[in-house]
C-alpha cells in the first residue's frame, strides 16, 4: 500500500483520531491542561498538524525544518497559552501514540493490506515530525523560560 | 580564503552547567566565517535578534494588508518572507543563538488564537482566511502548494 493511502486513510479517520487524543489528554492526570478548556482550544493546531504529516506522507518527505511550520505553530501558541513544556512534550507524546495506533489497525486491517515496508515508512515520517515539534519546544521553551519561568515547570 | 563551517561543540563541562556555560556551548555552533585573519560568528546574536523582528514586522505587516483585503501581489511577498522565516529557522536549528522574542509561526491557517494575539478583530480574521480563499480561487491550488509554485516559477524566469 502507498503512503498516498496511508494518508488517505489517516484523514478519513480524523475525527475519530481528534477524539481519541482529546480523550487521552483529558484522561492523563500528569497534564496540568485546565477543566474549562474547550474542546477547539485544547485540539488548538493539532489538525494543521495532521493535514502536514499527511502531505510529508503523500510526498515521501522526511520531515526537517523546512516543512514542519506548522508543528512550530503548534509550540508558538501552546507558549502564549501558557502551557508548560513538560504539557507540551506530553501531549505531542500522545498525538504520536494515537497515530500509531491508527497505523497499527490500518495495518491489521485485512481489507488494507499494509506491507511492513510501507509501515516502517509512516513510522519513521511520525516519529520524525513529532521529533521535530520536541526539537522546536525544547529550544524554544529553553529560550523562554527566561523571561516567564512559569513556562519551565 | 573565506570558510564557513558550523562548528559543534561536545558539551563541556556538564558538572558546572551554568548560564554561562550556556551561553558558551551556544556560542561554539554559530556559523563561523574565517575572514583570512580570523575566525568570528557569521551571524551575531545581535544581527540574529534583529531578524526575528524584522521578520515579525513583515509578517505582521503583511497579515495587515489581508486583513484589509489587499490581496494584490501578497503571494509574492509571503514567498519572500517565507525563505526569511527558513533561513531563521535553520540557523536557529543550529543551536548557535538563542530567541529573545519568538518569531510568529509562519503559517497561519485556522489559528485563530495567533491572530487575536495579534489583535485582529473577527472581521479581519475572516478577511485574511478570505485570503486563502482567493489564492485557492485565483490559483487553483492551497496557499501553501501556490508558494513552493511561485518559487519555482521565480526559480524558472531567473535561470
Amino acid at each position: 500500500m502507498a503512503q498516498q493511502e496511508i494518508a488517505n486513510l489517516l484523514l478519513q479517520q480524523r475525527q475519530q483520531l481528534f477524539e481519541r487524543w482529546l480523550a487521552a489528554v483529558r484522561a492523563d492526570a500528569r497534564l496540568a491542561i485546565k477543566e474549562e478548556m474547550s474542546a477547539a482550544d485544547l485540539l488548538n493546531h493539532l489538525p494543521a498538524m495532521l493535514e502536514q504529516i499527511c502531505e510529508l506522507l503523500k510526498k515521501g518527505e522526511m520531515p526537517e525544518v523546512r516543512n514542519t511550520h506548522e508543528a512550530r505553530a503548534s509550540i508558538y501558541t501552546r507558549i502564549n497559552q501558557g502551557f508548560t513544556g513538560r504539557d507540551v512534550a506530553r501531549e505531542l507524546c500522545l498525538f504520536r501514540l494515537v497515530l500509531l495506533e491508527a497505523l497499527l489497525t490500518i495495518q491489521t486491517n485485512p481489507t488494507t493490506a499494509l506491507a511492513p515496508k510501507d509501515r516502517h515508512q509512516a513510522d519513521v515520517i511520525i516519529h520524525l515530525y513529532i521529533d521535530e515539534a520536541m526539537r522546536y519546544a525544547i529550544s524554544a521553551y529553553t529560550d523562554m523560560v527566561r523571561f516567564r519561568p512559569d513556562l519551565g515547570g | 580564503m573565506w570558510r564557513t563551517g558550523i562548528h559543534r561543540a561536545r558539551g563541556g563541562n556538564l558538572t558546572k552547567a551554568s548560564s554561562a556555560n550556556y551561553r558558551g556551548l551556544a556560542k561554539s555552533h554559530r556559523i563561523l566565517v574565517f575572514d583570512g585573519t580570523q575566525t568570528k560568528a557569521m551571524i551575531t546574536q545581535q544581527q540574529f535578534d534583529k531578524f526575528v523582528r524584522d521578520f515579525n514586522e513583515d509578517y505582521y505587516f503583511l497579515l495587515k494588508r489581508a486583513s484589509q483585503r489587499n490581496y494584490h501581489c501578497l503571494i509574492s511577498s509571503f514567498l519572500v518572507l517565507k525563505d526569511f522565516y527558513n533561513m531563521i529557522m535553520v540557523v536557529y536549528d543550529g543551536g548557535g543563538y538563542q530567541f529573545q522574542t519568538m518569531p510568529y509561526p509562519f503559517t497561519f491557517r485556522a489559528n485563530d488564537a495567533l491572530l487575536k494575539q495579534l489583535g485582529f478583530d473577527a472581521e479581519e480574521i475572516g478577511n485574511i482566511y478570505g485570503f486563502l480563499e482567493f489564492v485557492k480561487d485565483s490559483q487553483g491550488v492551497e496557499f501553501e502548494e501556490a508558494i513552493e509554485i511561485a518559487k519555482i516559477a521565480v526559480c524558472k524566469s531567473t535561470g
